[in-house]
Formats: structure tokens, C-alpha cells, sequence
């Protein structure tokens, strides 16, 4: 075992609140080496605009967006637009690659298998694509990625789409940039709808500790009031 | 003492970032580990930090620009 990997369940929050728990992660993780948290979280509807983006790429106007209560963010991730919203679950990685492996690459790469591992316990087969990070089923994306690092601390992280109802906001950006469509688990999946929210943290922070840490990480899990 | 500050390495295969953010100019102090500029690659931002605290003296970067891994960001008047 190595290290401590702090377990945060945000469950249902807007954009703004898990940031801060974010900054604070961050900061808790660079006074303290081999400390980790990850964040798990469902967004209320935003639009996050990473450093790549452009303002094309959203295609609803101001006042549709308005009417639909969604906001925009510009964010401090790589990546395009990205749409965030109550069907997807979202994972806020806040670990130290002082600790691991200094490559960007490389922590994208396990992001992604991360993905992979948990799709395959519903019987999902998905791939990445090369060049284009993100986990991909057939020509669909069903989970998008984006980070930041601050003196090798991760932030932000990855959304994968969970519920079919929320997928119609997509229509209103181009997803990372791309014409493409996207991908859900309950589409995928007839497995999908047995499990619930609690259930799929479960086995998605499973598949965290499978592969980032396949020798094991004492966890801890933080309750945080916002 | 100057101290030049350079794209660090950042992981195999990466050998270009573009700036996307630029936190400090010239003529600004800055001190140790505070952010200078953002770069991104491979759909991360990527914060470079300064190694010591002084007084930045030139900029070798503007926002837009893609830099090599290695390239020189800025140099930094060392204070003490």
C-alpha cells in the first residue's frame, strides 16, 4: 500500500462548489505528498469552456441558455467546450504526479482506462482514439476529459454520460470542438438502470484504485458540507 | 543571479505546448513556486512555476505562441 486516497462523494452540486472543493483538494494535496483525492460529483447544467475552446463551439445563444438555466464557465482544463449536467457522473482527480509519473500523458491514458475498466463491468466495450483523448464507443464519445495541473497536482478530470434523458444538451456545443456524437451508458448498457448513482461511484473508484494504484491505497472517505 | 526558466519536460511524446495564459510580466516580482504562465498539451493546462523568488526581467512568450519543450519562458533577477 502507498499513500492515501481521500474519497469525496459531492453527489449533486452546481459547477462553482465542487471548484472549491477542488482548490481546496489541491491545496491540501501540494503540502502533502502522497495524499490524493478524488471527487466524484453530478453537475447541475453548465457549459465549461477549457483553455482551447472557442466561443463558436457553443451553438445555443445567450438567451436559450438563460431559459434553460444553463451557465457557462470559463475553466482553467485543456480541452474545448464541454457540456456538464445531472445524467453524467463527474470525476475530479486531485492527484500528485510527484508521487507517480510526471508525464501528462500517461495520467490521461490511465484516466481513460479508468473508464474503460468501468464500462466493461456493463458488459460496454469502448476504445480510445488516437490523438483525441476521451473513451470512445464505436464513432460515439461517451466520456470527455480535461485537466490541469498546478506543480504536478491533477485537477478537473473527466464526465461520463450516464442517463440518455441528458444527452439532448449536446446539441447545444460541439463537444470538445469535434462534430461528433455522443454516447451514454444506459444506451449501451441494459445493465445501466439497475444501478443507481451510489452504485456506479462504486465501481467507477474501484476501477480508480485498479488502475492507478494495482498494489492497493488506504482510502478515506470525506464528507464535505457546502 | 539570472536564472532562466524553460519549458519543462512534460511527459512522453509531448514536445510542443501552446501558452494559453500568462500570470506574470516583465518588471513584476514574483515569488517562489507562484504560477508564471499556462501552457496547455494533450488537453491539459499545464501551470509552470517559478523556481525562486525575484523580479522578472524578460519574457521570451506571448499568449498563442507554441513553445518546444526546453524553450526559454523568461529569466528571473534571483532576490535572496
Amino acid at each position: 500500500m502507498e499513500g492515501l486516497l481521500r474519497v469525496i462523494d459531492l453527489g449533486s452540486v452546481p459547477f462553482d462548489a465542487a471548484m472549491r472543493v477542488q482548490k481546496e483538494c489541491l491545496s491540501e494535496a501540494l503540502g502533502r505528498p502522497g495524499t490524493h483525492s478524488i471527487i466524484f460529483c453530478s453537475h447541475q447544467p453548465v457549459i465549461t469552456c477549457g483553455t482551447a475552446h472557442r466561443a463558436s463551439d457553443i451553438l445555443a445563444d445567450y438567451q436559450t441558455l438563460k431559459e434553460m438555466n444553463i451557465n457557462v464557465r470559463q475553466v482553467d482544463r485543456g480541452g474545448g467546450v464541454s457540456y456538464h449536467g445531472p445524467g453524467q457522473i463527474t470525476v475530479y482527480p486531485v492527484f500528485n504526479l510527484a508521487c507517480m509519473t510526471k508525464d501528462i500523458g500517461w495520467f490521461i491514458r490511465r484516466l481513460e482506462e479508468c473508464v474503460a475498466v468501468f464500462l466493461s463491468r456493463f458488459g460496454v466495450d469502448s476504445a480510445r482514439k488516437e490523438g483525441f483523448p476521451g473513451v470512445w464507443t464505436g464513432s460515439r464519445k461517451i466520456c470527455s476529459i480535461g485537466v490541469g495541473f498546478s506543480k504536478w497536482v491533477s485537477f478537473h478530470g473527466l464526465s461520463v454520460n450516464i442517463r440518455k434523458e441528458d444527452m439532448r444538451a449536446y446539441s447545444l456545443i460541439r463537444p470538445c470542438g469535434m462534430d461528433i456524437k455522443m454516447a451514454c451508458l444506459e444506451e449501451e448498457s441494459p445493465q445501466a438502470e439497475a444501478h443507481d448513482y451510489a452504485g456506479m461511484i462504486s465501481v467507477l473508484l474501484q476501477s480508480f484504485i485498479n488502475v492507478f494504484w494495482p498494489r492497493g491505497i488506504q482510502t478515506e472517505e470525506i464528507k464535505k458540507c457546502l | 543571479m539570472l536564472i532562466e526558466v524553460k519549458v519543462p519536460y512534460l511527459g512522453a511524446g509531448i514536445e510542443k505546448a501552446r501558452v494559453t495564459f500568462i500570470y506574470c510580466r516583465p518588471g513584476e516580482a514574483i515569488a517562489k513556486d507562484a504560477d508564471l504562465i499556462e501552457i496547455t498539451a494533450d488537453k491539459a493546462a499545464f501551470n509552470i512555476p517559478s523556481p525562486c523568488n525575484g523580479k522578472i526581467t524578460e519574457s521570451k512568450v506571448s499568449c498563442g505562441d507554441t513553445l518546444n519543450v526546453g524553450e526559454t519562458v523568461c529569466f528571473i533577477e534571483q532576490s535572496f
